[in-house]
């Protein structure tokens, strides 16, 4: 736990406030997007493939890496978050720094929610350095997961913020929605 | 309130105070025309319909509410028909064929249907306390049956009407649970200022704007304003209940490790996530279809609010916020234009949206975004009404501001006592210890984590439950006395009152500025005496009933005009120690056991009752009265039905 205090303050350091994020899109001194950014609009939509009437069992790692990416119903831009699907299981990741994931509402059945923990003595660079959410679509849902990164305060110095919500929800007889909102 | 002609070549507003409805030439931005159409009684508000104009009217002197219909030319406007309706017609929506007009009556809690091609009315029927905004779903036509939604002032559940071109019309009420993402585990909120309702283009969502009462958020006292989401298709909640436990990975580690940092600040941090738009008072919606957002005007905080109306819970993502109010006085520090907002409307291409404000008497233009992403908003147009301002002005800005630090926390009188009525809750007076600093607040809830998650563990006095009850009283007719007031008669003047009101509506129980509170209370009490309209009464002579429960009442066996003195608002002022119930769940024990004998002028129209709000109806109250207050043990069951139809005429 100790060695936790000193990995925070150090990441906090390299941290900038949220304002001054959202407004250096040029980019300057942040590192460019790896891979590079593709454009969601080009991807099959995650509904394009009808959902199994049936439960399955939640995919193994091989057939999560096969997997195509695929385009959630809504996702802000530029954000450094993919979707893939398999069967009925659908899994975000997103390779930002991540402070946290909570299911705020709905089942928690099937769910799983995964930031790494820091490795090695790089502790600050390795902390939460992405975050996944795997989760089964059946008629009926109705989730709300919360995303939770670092940031820098404006007069209190830094701590966390809640920065997107995924919202999954399957009402009968309408159609499957994911969505991912900015806070 | 406000329209736009369907050709934008003019606005016409409703205009409560002072009776008129006004047109403006559009553009407006330079020199407007105007032109003034003086209604029969205060138009609350108009749609138009082909080049026709329907206006609501909420009371004609002493008889009942109207839909009236003008012929428009240009700006001028005639009456063409006036069609009689239940007391106080506010709101009023027509159907997409253009065939069929609803109105809600807000006080006699009726909703009903004008054939417009007729000018006859179809039906009029009962719904819940306090019906207002109106949606009529697109689409339809009188074959296929037309369906509506009513939103409510009072309470959580919503309307639901279903009807056609003749027939009787079938009500259902809607369970729509007060911000669910927002409220403790297993609780449902109540919801108030319930004013409006509007449809997405499909049909296949309805948006009922409010102020959840006691939902969580770290500063959020009185609760959240935000926008709770019905799915129509199959009347489905879009928000789900926040899971009694979230369920978590990494947050709550990282939470801890902050707390120690003094982190704790950050929402993240917070098990409840935060609102990230609280509306004060939302009292208009419009939908933008060009980005699937809602706009709403906050009359507290003189905002208009553009939301997604896509997400869940709207007021969780981000949004965009136009400000509205331009210029303050060097005194009181109250905007000269675009205070207290009531009314939207949007241009022909949605990028303009032109808002009523009703402290002011003036439209502000307001130049939309564009689109997502940053936008610098340019300062909004004033057109102003041409009406002159009158010596309420100031108290009449004050009583609709959430934003006078002297006067709220977040929250106006107009928050808790809508047009002088009351909002039918029980608010919690809690005496609150931080350390040596002790200050007493009302707050709407009982679950205090969320504030002690961001300040801290919170001390209070009392036991067995969170502060003590106090149930809004309408206000608007009922203040004429010199004093005492509070529940327990405990402020000699009204001025008292308003000062102590000035601690109780904020966060850490007000400000040290005597010189300021009292320059406020000072433009606040005409205001309050004069400015706002009592709940309207229909003249007419007592039905049999009623006056044998008028005899009953003033008989010297039930003892009730004794305390409840007609000649002055039916009220004694005195505080009665009447023999106390015990504690309602959520209350502590008031160790104050008299309380003053409140007015019953309008109280039919207001429950729930007493100081603790425990009784939803008249006849639950009488039923458990027995000989606690007067005598009515002794009542037959039709002298008990006499005496209550006497009380609902007051
Ligand atoms: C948070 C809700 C809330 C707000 C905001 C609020 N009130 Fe009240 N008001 C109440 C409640 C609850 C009571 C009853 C409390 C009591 O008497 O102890 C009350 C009582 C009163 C009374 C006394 C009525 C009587 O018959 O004794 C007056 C007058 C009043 N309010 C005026 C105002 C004015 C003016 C404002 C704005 C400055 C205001 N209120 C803001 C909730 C509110
Ligand atoms: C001794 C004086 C007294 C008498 C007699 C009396 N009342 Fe009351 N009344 C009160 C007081 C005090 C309250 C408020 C008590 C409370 O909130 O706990 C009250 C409250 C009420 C209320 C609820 C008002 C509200 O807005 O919540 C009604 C209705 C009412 N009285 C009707 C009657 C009737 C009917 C009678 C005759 C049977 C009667 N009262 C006799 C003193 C009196």
């Amino acid at each position: 736990m100790k060695l936790w205090h000193i990995s925070l303050i150090a990441i906090a350091a390299t941290m900038t406030s949220r304002d001054s994020v959202a407004q250096s899109d040029a980019g300057a001194g942040r590192p460019t997007t790896i891979p590079p950014w593709v454009e969601v609009a080009e991807l099959a939509s995650f509904d394009a493939e009808p959902f199994p009437a049936d439960k399955s069992r939640a995919p193994s790692l091989a057939e999560w890496t096969a997997a195509p990416r695929v385009r959630l119903t809504r996702t802000p831009q530029r954000i450094g978050c993919s979707a893939k699907r398999v069967r009925e299981w659908v899994k975000i990741r997103c390779d930002e720094q991540t402070a946290g994931l909570r299911l705020i509402a709905g089942s928690t059945d099937g769910i799983a929610l995964w930031v790494p923990e820091p490795f090695g003595d790089n502790v600050f660079g390795t902390v939460g350095r992405f975050s996944e959410i795997v989760f089964p679509v059946r008629q009926g849902d109705q989730r709300v997961f919360e995303i939770i990164r670092f940031e820098m305060g404006d007069w209190e110095g830094w701590g966390t913020t809640s920065t997107y919500l995924v919202e999954e929800e399957w009402l009968s007889g309408g159609a499957p929605q994911i969505a991912m909102m900015s806070r | 309130m406000i329209v736009r002609t369907p050709a934008s070549d003019a606005l016409f507003i409703a205009d409560e105070d002072h009776r008129v409805v006004h047109a403006i030439s559009l553009p407006a931005e330079v020199k407007p025309k105007r032109a003034d159409f003086t209604a029969p009684g205060a138009p609350a508000q108009v749609v138009v319909v082909g080049n026709r104009l329907l206006v609501t009217v909420r009371q004609i002197g002493q008889g009942g509410g109207a839909l009236l219909v003008l012929d428009r030319s240009g700006l001028d406007l005639k009456e063409a028909a006036r069609i009689d309706l239940p007391v106080d017609a506010w709101g009023v929506s027509v159907t997409p064929d253009d065939k069929i007009a609803l109105v809600t009556s807000a006080w006699s809690h009726q909703l009903s249907a004008i054939d417009l091609a007729t000018s006859k009315v179809l039906w009029s029927v009962d719904t819940a306390r306090e019906p207002r905004g109106i949606a009529v779903l697109p689409g339809a036509d009188g074959a296929s049956g037309y369906r509506a939604y009513v939103s409510h002032l009072v309470g959580s559940d919503v309307t639901r009407v279903d009807f056609g071109a003749s027939g009787a019309p079938t009500l259902k009420r809607v369970e729509l649970p007060a911000a669910p993402l927002l409220s403790p585990a297993n609780t449902k909120l109540p919801a108030s200022l319930g004013y409006s309702v509007v449809a997405s283009p499909r049909g296949d969502r309805a948006y009922f704007p409010r102020v959840a009462l006691g939902a969580l958020g770290p500063s959020d006292w009185f609760g959240v304003g935000g926008v709770d989401v019905l799915s129509t298709d199959h009347d489905v909640p879009r928000a789900p209940r926040r899971s009694a436990r979230a369920t978590a990975h990494f947050a709550d580690l990282v939470s801890k490790e902050m707390e120690q940092q003094s982190g704790r600040w950050l929402d993240g941090a917070n098990p409840v996530m935060s609102a990230r738009v609280a509306l004060s008072q939302p009292r208009a919606t419009v939908y933008r279809r060009k980005s699937n957002t809602l706009l709403v005007v906050d009359e507290g905080r003189n905002d208009l609010v553009e939301l997604d109306a896509l997400a869940m819970a709207p007021n969780l993502v981000s949004a965009r916020t136009y400000g509205l109010s331009k210029k303050e006085d060097q005194v009181l520090h109250l905007p000269e234009h675009g205070a207290a907002p009531q009314g939207v409307a949007l241009s022909e291409d949605e990028d303009e949206a032109y808002v009523f404000c009703r402290a002011t008497y003036d439209v502000m233009i307001i130049k939309l975004s564009p689109g997502d992403g940053y936008y610098s908003v340019p300062p909004p147009i004033v057109v102003g009404l041409g009406v002159e301002q009158d010596k309420l002005h100031a108290g009449r800005a004050l009583f609709y501001s959430a934003t006078v630090g002297d006067v709220s926390g977040g929250l106006a009188c107009a928050g808790c006592h809508p047009e002088g009525r009351d909002d039918g809750h029980t608010w919690h007076e809690v005496s609150f210890k931080n350390g040596d600093h002790k200050f007493t607040n009302f707050i709407a809830g009982t679950d205090l984590s969320s504030f002690s998650s961001r300040w801290g563990d919170i001390e209070m006095e009392g036991t067995g439950g969170v502060g003590y009850a106090r149930q809004t009283p309408i206000i608007a007719g009922r203040l004429k006395a010199a004093g005492p007031y509070g529940w327990h008669g405990e402020s000699a003047t009204l001025e008292a009152r308003l000062l102590a009101g000035f601690g109780l509506h904020r966060w850490e129980g007000g400000t040290d500025n005597k010189s300021m509170m009292g320059m406020y209370a000072r433009e606040l009490l005409p205001f309050v005496r004069e400015g706002l309209t009592p709940p309207p009464r229909v003249e007419r002579a007592l039905t049999d009933e009623e006056q044998k429960g008028r005899a009953l009442f003033e008989s010297p066996t039930t003892l009730c005009a004794t305390c409840h003195v007609p000649a002055s608002e039916y009220t004694d002022r005195n505080v009665a120690p009447l023999k106390a119930f015990p504690a309602r769940a959520g209350f502590s024990e008031d160790p104050v056991k008299g309380f003053k004998t409140p007015s019953l002028l309008h109280v039919g129209g207001s429950p729930p009752y007493l100081h603790d709000g425990r009784f939803d109806t008249l006849e639950g109250l009488i039923e458990y009265n027995q000989d606690r207050m007067g005598k009515t043990a002794q009542l037959s069951p039709d002298e008990r039905k006499a005496l209550i139809a006497f009380l609902r005429t007051l």
